[in-house]
């Protein structure tokens, strides 16, 4: 499994997709850095703007992007018939390509706490900087669950690039929507917005004041777990569905 | 007639149909925006469909289709094909671009026809002055948010699946809109110049009227910077497009 893992990586080596990856994960700290710079915030003002902009809304589009890039390429060099000639589980070979996915997302984490850190050493506050690192790491693992349903799209489609980009972008935006105001969102809509439930179940961690509207649409541990375990069983099933489809004959 | 070649290649696929139900979706979204404190008027959802379009829809989608009918003859392995016609890559990438266009046009156009239908069957009182008006702003503003993108969908052009990089900088820069327009910069920045050339009335921005002429300018700048950027990455007597 480690090695399939590794295999993988090195395959990233020859695109320049992780390249893209860190250069995504610094875009939104320039505009952020500015306005922190501007107006004097400290940084529970940088952590928030970070979350919100960059963890909520740059990564799953990233991420959405990278997977169906990472997912698409065996058909795309048709190399799928060489992958089944060698005795490699598919099954195996489908979690190695869901670990590598996770690990990017941790990567992007990595360099946004870091640019977090910078803007902090410039604006001369670098306060609660291991806190904001483990839930920054946190929130990497957490959109990876929370873009199952993205990856689940990705595994049943056939090699349709266009379609994906746009279902990925269309699913962001509307996560996004939900995490910029500060309406509650209806109990059935929530495992169809993951994103927005991660957001709002860290809210009491990230926001810059906890006011008595935030902490009516913040999610309790219990509703998330609930929301998450059902988009992830959700995702699964299809995950499961579309690889029997497609991979096991 | 290469044009026409390229509009056949269009066809084959379901992408309208995937275009389409995603500006449905945005469409859907502002009837209930407009609608939050019980008014509704054509003008109030023209306004905030023209922001939706300007934060959320147009930069993405534009960069996401252009630059995937470019990115299909990578995909398909047709480069070679195109240069044996003895079709350079300016050509092949202006093609494109002018079929994105046509497009892009078709789907404001819809969305235009579909907005009218829908507030004329809830009985809203409209005029046909109001009409006229949602229509020229809709078309506007679609070859406005087409000018600001060119840059990107040309640069994300070089390489195989760039348009995806490509449409991630268009996300990025079309959310840095949302904080820069209300601050007396939309007119200096590409993504909102549009909002105001049409004299935008940002009712849900804090009601600032965007008026001025520095969105004609930056709109040229960007034409301009986008003709360089074809002179200079597309060579004409190259194929670099093989040469990867």
């Amino acid at each position: 499994m480690v090695d399939l893992v590794i295999e993988e990586f090195i395959k990233l080596k020859r695109k320049k997709i992780t390249i893209c990856t860190a250069l995504a994960a610094c875009m939104f700290p320039i505009p952020v850095a500015l306005i922190v710079i501007a107006n004097s915030y400290d940084m529970k003002n940088i952590f928030a703007m970070m979350v919100q902009l960059g963890d909520c809304f740059m990564m799953p589009l990233m991420l959405g992007m990278f997977a169906m890039i990472f997912f698409y390429m065996e058909q795309d060099f048709d190399t799928m018939k060489n992958m089944r000639l060698i005795p490699v589980s598919m099954g195996k070979w489908l979690c190695a390509k869901l670990i590598v996915i996770a690990l990017v997302s941790v990567l992007y984490s990595i360099v946004s706490i870091f640019a977090s850190f910078l803007i902090g050493l410039a604006v001369k506050d670098i306060s609660g900087i291991w806190s904001n690192f483990i839930i920054h790491m946190l929130i990497g693992f957490l959109m990876c669950a929370a873009l199952l349903p993205i990856i689940a799209l990705i595994i049943n489609q056939k090699n349709n690039y266009i379609v994906t980009g746009i279902v990925v972008f269309i699913f962001v935006i509307f996560n996004f929507i939900f995490i910029m105001s500060i309406t509650k969102i209806p109990v059935w809509a929530l495992p169809f917005l993951p994103i927005a439930a991660v957001y709002r179940f860290l809210l009491p961690y990230t926001a810059v004041k906890m006011t008595i509207y935030l902490e009516e649409i913040a999610l309790s541990g219990l509703q998330f777990v609930g929301v998450m375990f059902c988009s992830v069983f959700i995702s699964v099933i299809f995950i499961i569905y579309g690889f029997h489809k497609k991979y096991s004959r | 007639m290469y044009l026409l070649a390229e509009f056949q290649k269009i066809k084959r696929n379901n992408t309208i149909f995937i275009v389409i139900v995603a500006t449905f979706f945005i469409n859907l979204m502002s009837v209930f925006q407009t609608n939050y404190d019980g008014t509704f008027s054509l003008r109030e959802y023209a306004d905030v469909l023209l922001w939706n379009h300007s934060c959320f829809l147009y930069p993405v989608m534009i960069t996401l289709i252009c630059g995937y009918l470019i990115d299909l003859e990578y995909k398909n392995n047709t480069l070679k094909n195109i240069y044996l016609a003895a079709i350079n890559s300016r050509t092949l990438i202006c093609a494109k671009l002018f079929v994105g266009f046509c497009f892009l046009l078709i789907i404001a156009i819809l969305e235009f026809i579909c907005s009218t239908i829908g507030v004329i069957c809830c009985h809203i009182e409209v005029s046909g002055e109001s009409v006229g008006y949602f229509f020229v702003q809709q078309i506007v503003f679609a070859v406005c948010s087409f000018i600001s993108v060119l840059p990107i969908i040309i640069f994300g052009a070089q390489k195989e699946n760039g348009y995806l990089f490509g449409s991630l900088v268009a996300a990025f820069l079309e959310i840095c809109g949302i904080f820069l327009a209300p601050r007396g910069l939309c007119g200096y920045y590409a993504i909102t110049a549009g909002l105001e050339i049409l004299n935008f009335n940002g009712g849900m921005v804090g009601g600032t009227l965007f008026s001025g002429n520095q969105g004609e300018v930056t709109l040229l700048i960007t034409i301009g910077l986008s003709v360089l950027l074809l002179y200079i990455l597309c060579p004409k007597n190259r194929d670099y497009m093989i040469e990867k």
